[in-house]
């Protein structure tokens, strides 16, 4: 479902709002990208997989990223795809494959690669509804609106707390909302069933916490911001893992179980099925 | 009872949560609004805005220009102000004529034809503009052509030597019109460009914003002197001391850059092209204030404005500045701007024609 919204959202970028994205940088990044997921997936989980997952991580990073070095387009899904194969507990990976190759390509290629400028679709708020609906709707099938909302409200909250510190206007704060990078971000990389909690308080409490790490590297006028609070969360799950683990308690909803252990559970404590 | 402390303690959260919500949003809606715009002056109209008849100026400048062979009494009307039509065809007629004698078969006898016009019309903001415009163009030429003859020196023939300053600086004593004070601090501006030098650059704007700022301390609200003179503060180096430095605040251009754009907002006024490319130098001026952040906001305003290619790629540009470098970078693409002579960024035409 979210690889065909992402081409439709391709497609009508490229046709439509004004998203002026090189079609061969889309190609290149969705070559890379599917390619390199299926040779590791023969070579480390000996099967062949048709790569609908690194064709979403490709889309994304073509669409974000933006440079005049054709390098970036094949070093960004390559660091993408190698962190689902490689940054991972037994189950499944840390961190979104989007979002960690636009991390580390914003990072390891500093000066050649940038996020696109944001606001594709001229102003036309009535476009930026109807995805933000759709993409709502979306959230509901994968499970995720509780997680979505809590972002989508902690961003709003932030950005008024942004406002009311004279950083700039509701346009300035609350602008970015509108705009293609904030719904790939939203609707994309954030929900990723693998890279976040399954219970709905974690993933509540984990929406709101980047969204107030996100304000305050706005505040601290941090670029890139919302795409750092993300990795540095996700950053942290092999961390709560370990914590999980070192207290005995059963893998479940990472914040549940930094918690319990804080407030040393006898163990093993229960699993929780999450929500 | 244990039922019911759950969805109390959620009911107390929410109002909580809610009232917290409500403060803030008054609290940041009160002091910035949407923009943060500073606040535009009381009492501004079209009039005052300078702003008025903007279609107008376009087609007399079109028609000095050759792009339009006939001139309708309405347009007339508008750009000549208070004058009988006959005599506003008439002065449009020998402007034209005289422009044209300046471009072809003599440069000197066209100018005093042109002088003797400007004197008869000194409120024209287009025919000021024109005029300044050619001489600029014939300046440039001689510059180039001295250039390619090994030549150093700066002296100029004696029809072009001390102009445009010469002529619009006695306009200006003897009517002075708003617009007439306008396009002698243009005419500062233009010797910026000419002579990048610093010498003469600095000097230059020190008298454009000089008079710029005299000119609205009587009319806070004419929009056309305060986006010359934010754009003054802007193309000034940001690292340059110099003693009228330290009397401009580094948000000085972002302050009348942003009044000319609140103005333009309360009257609705100026094309999506016009509006765009006041919000890239709106976003540039606030890279010299600092604010980085903001900057991107407005150039991704002018993104959703205007989907002209020009446009989509000068902020494509912006975006591609990284925080620590984009001071720097913005100094050179202002210093890009500055060398394109063949399409000087003074000529006013990018109001009417929004470009």
């Amino acid at each position: 479902m979210l690889s065909l919204a992402l081409t439709l959202w391709t497609v009508l970028g490229q046709t439509t709002f004004y998203f002026n994205r090189d079609p061969l940088q889309l190609g290149l990044t969705i070559g890379i990208a599917c390619a390199v997921d299926m040779v590791l997936a023969a070579a480390v989980l000996r099967v062949w997989l048709f790569p609908l997952s690194a064709y979403i991580t490709a889309l994304s990073v073509g669409l974000l990223l933006e440079s005049n070095d054709w390098r970036v387009f094949v070093v960004a899904p390559i660091w993408g795809i190698l962190s689902k194969y490689l940054l991972r507990g037994d189950r499944q990976h840390y961190f979104n494959p989007s979002n960690f190759g636009i991390v580390a390509a914003l990072l390891l290629c500093h000066g050649r690669a940038t996020i696109a400028p944001g606001s594709q679709w001229g102003a036309d708020y009535r476009v930026a509804l109807a995805i933000m609906a759709l993409g709502l709707l979306m959230m509901v099938r994968v499970r995720r609106l509780d997680l979505t909302l809590a972002w989508l409200g902690g961003f709003v909250f932030m950005g008024l707390v942004r406002m009311a510190a004279g950083q700039g206007g509701a346009v300035f704060a609350l602008g970015p909302m509108t705009g293609a990078e904030f719904m790939l971000f939203t609707f994309s990389m954030l929900p990723d069933p693998k890279a976040s909690p399954i219970t709905r308080r974690g993933r509540i409490a984990w929406g709101l916490s980047i969204a107030v790490l996100d304000g305050l590297m706005r505040l601290a006028e941090i670029r890139y911001s919302m795409f750092y609070a993300l990795f540095l969360h996700t950053a942290l799950l092999p961390l709560m893992h370990y914590v999980a683990t070192r207290a005995g308690l059963r893998e479940a909803d990472p914040w549940r179980l930094v918690v319990l252990s804080a407030r040393k559970a006898p163990a093993p404590a229960a699993q929780t099925t999450g929500a | 009872m244990t039922d019911r402390r759950p969805s109390s303690f959620r009911r107390r959260l929410a109002v909580v949560a809610g009232l917290a919500l409500a403060v803030t949003a008054a609290v940041a809606f009160s002091r910035v609004g949407l923009l943060d715009l500073p606040s535009v002056p009381g009492g501004v109209t079209l009039e005052s805005s300078g702003l008025a008849h903007l279609d107008t100026l376009r087609q007399l400048d079109d028609y000095l220009r050759g792009r339009t062979p006939t001139l309708d009494p309405r347009v007339l009307a508008a750009a000549f102000p208070g004058e009988p039509p006959e005599d506003a065809r008439l002065a449009a007629e020998s402007f034209l004529r005289a422009l044209e004698t300046t471009r072809g078969s003599s440069a000197a006898d066209g100018m005093a034809q042109l002088e003797h016009v400007l004197l008869r019309h000194s409120r024209s903001l287009v025919l000021g503009n024109a005029f300044r415009m050619i001489v600029f163009d014939l300046r440039r030429t001689h510059l180039a052509d001295a250039r390619a003859a090994g030549s150093l020196a700066r002296s100029f023939p004696a029809h072009l030597d001390g102009q445009p300053i010469a002529l619009l600086s006695r306009l200006a004593a003897e009517h002075p019109s708003r617009e007439a004070r306008l396009n002698l601090a243009l005419a500062w501006v233009d010797e910026m460009l000419l002579f990048p030098a610093l010498e003469i650059k600095a000097p230059a704007s020190v008298e454009a914003v000089k008079i710029l700022t005299g000119l609205l301390e009587q009319d806070p609200t004419y929009v056309p002197a305060l986006v010359a003179r934010g754009l003054n503060h802007l193309h000034r180096p940001a690292r340059l001391v110099w003693p009228e430095a330290k009397a401009t605040p580094p948000d000085a251009a972002a302050r009348d850059i942003g009044t000319a754009v609140a103005i333009g907002r309360r009257l609705d006024l100026g094309s999506d092209r016009l509006q765009a490319t006041l919000a890239v130098a709106l976003g540039d001026a606030y890279v010299k204030a600092g604010r980085l952040g903001v900057a991107r906001s407005w150039w991704q305003i002018a993104q959703n404005l205007c989907h002209d290619d020009d446009v989509q790629a000068a902020v494509g540009r912006r975006y591609a500045w990284h925080d620590e470098e984009a001071l720097d970078e913005l100094e050179a693409e202002l210093d890009r701007a500055r060398a394109h002579l063949e399409r000087p960024m003074t000529d006013l035409a990018f109001m009417w024609n929004g470009s």
